[in-house]
């Protein structure tokens, strides 16, 4: 099965606007998969775009139904070691990692999939058991 | 017994997700299937500015990433 975990920056690329983007045909592949997860971390991100920008009910909803089309990867405890152990390899390898981020990373990890970004920053991480495709 | 008889292994990843587990995830939630990319894009909330969302989340972490320091 194909799957990938769909880091926020590129969800912005499912936008009708960027239909004929650049941005969207380096990453359609990806989100033409059988399967495209989020972590939560994610999700929490795009509720804080709605907040930002004062969305009223209508596009809350209507932001709420769209991710019913996504599979989110929640907490979990082993997704709990997972974002420990990417924490202290990436402290290890010199890089102290954000807690939002190492969520992210931590979710492709734990679910074996590769990690899809518009996010220069996560490229650079060097973490056994992430890959990382980005565009950026 | 010894607390530190078996050492961890931490250059290892820590426990993946079973096989089966998207498929759970997706029963479980109740994910609506797609038919498309096409269909996936209209759902987007109507009236917002993709480009914009993307600058805000870079620069929302960009401000989270300072508060950590970069390197040991």
């Amino acid at each position: 099965m194909d799957a990938v975990l769909l880091d926020t920056t590129v969800a912005s690329f499912l936008h009708p606007a960027k239909s004929q983007s650049i941005g969207r045909t380096l990453y359609q592949r990806y989100l033409e998969m059988d399967s495209i997860l989020i972590c939560f971390q994610s999700v929490a991100e795009l509720y804080c775009w709605a907040d930002e920008r004062r969305w009223g009910s209508r596009m809350r909803a209507d932001l709420d139904f769209m991710l019913r089309h996504i599979i989110v990867v929640g907490y979990s405890t082993d997704l709990a070691r997972n974002w420990a152990r990417t924490k202290f390899q990436a402290k290890r390898a010199g890089l102290r990692l954000e807690a939002g981020d190492a969520w992210i990373a931590a979710a492709a990890i734990y679910m074996n999939v590769p990690l899809v970004t518009h996010d220069r920053d996560f490229a650079r991480l060097q973490i056994p058991g992430l890959e990382v495709i980005c565009h950026a | 017994m010894s607390k530190t008889a078996t050492p961890l292994q931490l250059d290892a990843p820590a426990p993946r997700a079973p096989a089966g587990t998207i498929e759970r995830m997706r029963r479980d939630q109740g994910v609506i299937p797609l038919k498309s990319l096409d269909e996936f894009s209209a759902l987007w909330p109507e009236g917002d500015d993709p480009d914009a969302l993307l600058e805000f989340i870079l620069e929302e972490r960009r401000e989270r990433r300072a508060i950590v320091k970069p390197e040991l």
